[in-house]
């Protein structure tokens, strides 16, 4: 497996430098406006300086958001199928199950070192200040981690179903694209509800609305995680290797 | 033992039909299975590598049936493609720890040998390497993991002379053991006129001959006659003729038995290629080239 | 052991291979005893096929002038007079096929052929 594992960072390395690259950025930045903060320019403005305590919680799941998607075990799939090595592995003992299993794998283990990476960052932002406690962030970026992670692996599993990646990319963006316009009439209907009051903005109003939702969202996330797991394991492995090489 | 044992096989596409065929490859010895474009031969391999469903027949690799044996028959053969399955942003050091996975017999030291042998550059990205090194780390590849059958679709196609020579070479020292096995199909027939001990003509997804090289090239024969002294030749004989400004070329099954029944004309001896080309004529009977 | 293939011949490649060998061992250059190349060694080291060197092989141990042991090898038999005899004499034979068919070709008879091969043989004398 160490091979199998080397091999996606390997494929992953322009992607994960790309993205740790941005992280690099944002982080010097949140620590320039924190520096500014405390003796810089906004030292003195108060008002500032409040309304950007108050959106402090963004940061605090910043890193997550930008890392998360680095690692994108469709891609490194279509990379093994346009080469020629997922033929190769036909011909061989090794089992394209194995080869699922280990993106899986590869994807639960990178997803937790951003995880914890993140975690950093929440004990970081609530010893300097901010308004949550850190194990309510803490909760937040679990769902949100196991959240990424199905999306993910529902992402393979549907790359699976076809081997070429054009048919694929085109049906990714048809179900976003679908999805958003689908979501934007639920939204605008919501959104109606609120139009008038000046004192809260998108994201308090998308915490309101959310909020009734939230007691179902851990479940849902942990089961579209494990259907995720499943469906790749035991539809996906199968249906790449019933097909003709 | 026979390395390979193919009987009454048959896959059928849209189009093309692979049918009832049969051969068989001697362990420890190199069989060329030779055709067109198009003949057969890449189907025939892929159903051998079990990338393919067959619809009936059998297949025994290294005396196990393919299907029912089948992990433990991919744990003995190795597959080289025309064109090569790894991924360009690996080199060959990475390459190393990736098939240490894949394959189960993996052996790192044989390996590095044969990169250090064929000079391949282990730190350099494959994309960047060059048709002949890339094939030449493929067959590296596939000669690391211990395999008893090396099963081969146009390997040395597309590679310059001197590249092919030292691919032949490895293989002969790969025959050495006489454990291992070779079957390697190509449409360049050079390669195997010297090499090969057994030969498979396919055509159209029949096989028209299959038989000990030498027995072959020894049997068959080219009569090289007037257009006039055509008719003279018994028709069972002919396979097809080649009919030129110059005169006439006949190929016959049986040089010896033709040298008797028509004395005095000129027979001569061919070669793989040559016999190949008046077979795949065959149903045209004179032809012009 | 210096074995020269030539494609260009018409003779069959494990006939050269054989008559080569005879030639060393009649000659001396190859000893009773002398170990040959494995059949798979040689078929490398001429790049042919296994089944012609093998072919040879087989036909020097039927001709009586090497011997083969299977785990072993092939090594050069005992030196047999009669052996030799038979060989050249096949050798002999062999060319004066050609001059025998030349002459019925040509229509020189069986007397003339016979005076010309006098000539040659106290030629030298």
């Amino acid at each position: 497996m160490k091979g199998m594992i080397k091999k996606e960072i390997t494929l992953s390395k322009k992607q994960m430098l790309l993205t740790v690259s941005m992280f690099a950025v944002f982080t010097a930045l949140c620590i320039l406006v924190r520096l500014s903060m405390e003796c810089g320019n906004i030292a003195d403005d108060a008002e500032l300086r409040d309304h950007l305590m108050d959106n402090l919680w963004v940061l605090r799941y910043l890193p997550f958001v930008v890392l998360a998607f680095s690692y994108n075990p469709s891609l490194t799939l279509y990379g093994d199928i346009e080469s020629g090595f997922l033929r190769l592995c036909k011909t061989t003992s090794y089992s394209i199950r194995s080869l699922i299993g280990t993106k899986v794998i590869m994807l639960l283990i990178f997803e937790t070192c951003v995880f914890a990476v993140n975690a950093v960052y929440i004990v970081i932002l609530s010893l300097i200040g901010g308004d949550e406690g850190i194990f309510s962030s803490m909760a937040v970026l679990l769902k949100m981690t196991l959240f990424f992670c199905a999306v993910l692996l529902l992402i393979l599993f549907f790359s699976t179903v076809t081997e070429k990646k054009k048919t694929f990319e085109v049906a990714l963006t048809a179900v976003v694209t679908l999805s958003g316009m689908a979501f934007e009439p639920f939204l605008i209907n919501k959104m109606e509800k609120y139009s008038g009051r000046t004192d809260i903005d998108v994201l308090d109003l998308l915490r309101l609305e959310l909020a009734p939702a939230l007691k179902y969202i851990l479940p849902l996330c942990v089961l579209l995680f494990i259907s995720g797991v499943l469906l790749n394991i035991f539809v996906g492995a199968r249906l790449l290797e019933r097909r003709d090489g | 033992m026979n390395a390979i044992e193919i009987s009454s096989l048959t896959k059928s596409y849209d189009g093309f039909k692979l049918d009832n065929i049969s051969f068989n490859v001697p362990q420890g010895s190199i069989m060329g299975f030779i055709g067109q474009n198009g003949a057969g031969k890449t189907t025939t391999i892929k159903l051998l590598l079990g990338l393919i469903k067959r619809d009936s027949g059998s297949i025994k690799m290294l005396g196990l049936d393919n299907i029912e044996h089948e992990q433990e028959v991919k744990s003995q053969i190795a597959a080289v493609f025309d064109d090569i399955p790894f991924h360009d942003q690996l080199n060959a050091a990475q390459l190393s720890t990736v098939l240490a996975d894949v394959f189960l017999q993996w052996d790192k030291a044989v390996y590095s040998e044969y990169l250090d042998r064929f000079n391949l550059p282990k730190k350099k990205k494959i994309g960047q390497l060059s048709k002949g090194m890339r094939m030449k780390l493929q067959i590296a590849a596939a000669l690391s993991h211990h395999a008893k059958l090396l099963i081969m679709d146009e390997a040395t196609t597309g590679l310059d002379p001197v590249v092919r020579n030292e691919i032949l070479d490895i293989f002969l020292e790969y025959l050495q053991d006489d454990r291992n096995s070779i079957l390697l199909s190509s449409h360049i027939t050079s390669d195997l006129e010297k090499i090969a001990d057994s030969v498979t003509f396919i055509d159209k997804g029949k096989i028209l001959l299959t038989g000990v090289k030498d027995d072959i090239v020894g049997s068959y024969g080219v009569i090289k006659c007037k257009k006039s002294e055509l008719k003279d030749i018994d028709k069972k004989d002919i396979i097809s003729t080649r009919i030129s400004d110059f005169g006439a070329e006949t190929l016959v099954a049986d040089r010896k038995l033709c040298e008797k029944k028509y004395s005095g004309i000129t027979i001569d001896g061919t070669t793989l290629e040559e016999i190949m080309l008046f077979y795949v004529r065959r149903d045209k009977g004179e032809w012009t080239s | 052991m210096d074995i020269i293939i030539s494609n260009a011949s018409g003779k069959p490649i494990y006939e050269q291979i054989t008559e080569q060998i005879k030639e060393q061992i009649m000659s001396g250059e190859l000893n009773e005893g002398d170990p040959l190349p494995s059949m798979r060694a040689l078929a490398q080291q001429l790049r042919i096929s296994i089944i012609t060197t093998k072919r040879a092989y087989e036909e020097l141990e039927r001709d009586g002038f090497i011997e083969s042991f299977t785990g072993k090898g092939s090594f050069v038999a005992a030196r047999n007079k009669e052996l030799f005899r038979e060989e050249n004499l096949r050798q002999i034979e062999q060319s004066l096929t050609f001059a025998v068919e030349k002459a019925k070709l040509c229509g020189v008879s069986y007397e003339e052929l016979s005076e010309i091969i006098k000539m040659l043989f106290e030629g030298d004398e």
